[in-house]
């Protein structure tokens, strides 16, 4: 496996970037330009692996992240990440995760637009609904919405793992969860995929997130409108929370962050995941030789695909590494790094499918750690168990290079085949 | 140090002396026990640090609301249940028996 040969940190300023902060050292402005373009190794995440010699633990990127953060600190080491989410006094989500300013909206997001105490308040209202209990009892129906996919193509002994499978069933889990109409699917991906996948390219974005918030203001209304039922959506458009309704800017704040939350993770891993057990042929064979590592295979699946590098605001002057952080600069939690930090794990760029104390950041981390964490965990483990399960030993169709990109954009396809006749149930 | 009885999720039990001023879910973690995700770092927010807490010296200090909130939500709850990271270690600790409970 050769890694690319593009990461050059680009040192100094570059040209119409916004002002970097006076307090920035000079030596410590870079850029890396290859952590998210696509390649075709098997693990696409190899392209972080020399930033640890080659770059300095933290360092200052200027480049913003329309939505996600401005110019920021990236920590690239676990211990410095881990920091970043578990003190909440030094460091806030409140700015994470702001597309929607891009289109006017002014109503944060709810959880994470909100340090403590509020984002407990508005936490523990919403975390029955994604308890390991709750989870538990959708388990036939995640099961359901993944058999009849792969009933559509097992016999024809090929599809796309990404495009037919891993993008769909998750989508399908979350329009029943929230009540949203199944016909809505290609449209919700649509728009998600204009904000999470167009580089900055702010009118996509804004024409992403626009269409969606237009379309939960109706459906908000809809439901209101209508006796209160099962769905999540209705849970929240009736919601109270210590008996006061919740207002229209919490309604939205919550509806739109589970929109951004629920469309795409999910979906992403399950394609990289099968794209890996098509490239390392040994890998798929030990998980169909021993299905009782499937739930530590998916926990290094997610470790090994850490999608998203999340932005944290800094809210009181402090240093990290003899580095002066003001309030007011961000941070730019390196995931994609600290996932394989190798003071945090043995063999850290390897595939352990049996790892144990795997504690990653691919869920966040701290007060923040991604609240859907059961549900997708058991979406994998149940994706997982049912294809090896059902469709027969399987590799990347012939021709097929199957790039990857190291983020959200993940593999959109991931065209595979296998002989239908070895299919076993 | 405060003396505890450790039984992990195969059963096995041990002695650990865990240091004070740390809380419960740190405790476990020093002393190895990795099957504690913990994944939210203590924050009370994620309920993976599930154990049982069988106290020998008599009441531990009650649990707040969010702990009893994030315990109803496991599937393997029960009256002992505590989350790890709520519980301090203290004398009030010294010569529990302290259950892992099991994955959620």
């Amino acid at each position: 496996m050769t890694v690319s040969e593009k990461t050059i940190p680009v040192r100094g300023r570059l040209p119409s970037e916004p002002e970097i902060p006076s307090h920035v050292p000079p030596e410590l402005v870079m850029e890396v330009l290859n952590w998210e373009t696509p390649n075709a190794l098997v693990d696409p995440y190899a392209v972080t692996e020399r930033a640890l010699d080659e770059l300095p633990p933290i360092f200052f990127s200027p480049r913003p992240r329309p939505g996600v953060c401005g110019p920021a600190w990236v920590f690239t080491r676990y211990e410095d990440i881990r920091q970043a989410y578990e003190k909440g006094e030094y460091y806030s989500s409140r700015d994470s995760a702001t597309f929607h300013y891009l289109v006017g909206e002014r109503f944060r997001l709810i959880p994470l637009g909100f340090d403590q105490p509020e984002h407990t308040k508005y936490r523990s209202f919403l975390n029955p609904r994604f308890s390991p209990r709750s989870v538990a009892a959708m388990e036939t129906s995640i099961r359901d919405s993944i058999d009849s996919l792969i009933d559509e193509f097992v016999d024809k002994g090929a599809c796309d793992a990404a495009y037919d499978f891993g993008r769909v069933y998750p989508v399908v889990v979350f329009l029943d969860l929230m009540g949203f109409p199944r016909s809505m699917l290609e449209e919700f991906l649509s728009w998600g995929y204009a904000v999470l996948h167009s580089h900055g390219n702010i009118e996509k974005i804004s024409w992403g997130i626009g269409s969606a918030v237009k379309y939960l203001r109706n459906f908000v209304q809809e439901v209101r409108d209508k006796p209160e039922d099962e769905t999540l959506g209705s849970y929240i458009v009736h919601g109270k929370i210590d008996g006061v309704p919740l207002t229209e800017d919490e309604i939205m704040g919550m509806m739109t962050f589970l929109w951004l939350g629920g469309l795409d993770t999910v979906a992403a891993t399950t394609s990289m995941m099968f794209r890996r057990m098509a490239l390392q042929p040994e890998l798929q064979q030990r998980l169909r030789d021993s299905p009782d590592l499937i739930n530590t295979a998916v926990e290094e699946f997610l470790r090994t695909e850490p999608l998203v590098n999340s932005g944290r605001l800094v809210i009181k002057d402090h240093e990290v590494r003899g580095i002066q952080l003001k309030a007011g600069d961000y941070v730019l939690c390196a995931n994609n790094v600290g996932n394989f930090d190798p003071d945090r794990f043995d063999t850290p760029r390897g595939f352990i499918p049996d790892r144990t104390n795997n504690r990653h950041f691919s869920f966040g981390g701290g007060p923040h750690l991604c609240m859907g964490v059961h549900l997708a965990r058991r979406e994998l483990r149940l994706a997982l168990g049912e294809f090896l399960r059902r469709v027969p030993f399987f590799k990347i169709a012939p021709g097929v290079t199957c790039e990857a990109m190291p983020g959200l954009v993940a593999a959109p396809r991931v065209p595979i085949v296998w002989d239908p006749s070895a299919k076993k149930a | 140090m405060i003396e505890l009885t450790v039984i992990d999720r195969r059963g096995e039990e041990r002695a650990v002396a865990a240091q004070d001023g740390l809380n419960l879910m740190e405790a476990l973690r020093d002393a190895g026990y990795d099957e504690l995700a913990a994944m939210c770092g203590g924050s009370c927010a994620c309920a993976t640090c599930h154990v049982y807490v069988q106290p020998a010296a008599g009441a531990l200090a009650p649990k707040s609301e969010l702990e009893n909130e994030l315990l109803e939500t496991s599937l393997h709850v029960r009256d002992d249940s505590r989350l790890g990271c709520q519980v301090a270690v203290d004398s009030a600790l010294s010569g529990a028996r302290v259950i892992i409970a099991p994955e959620d």
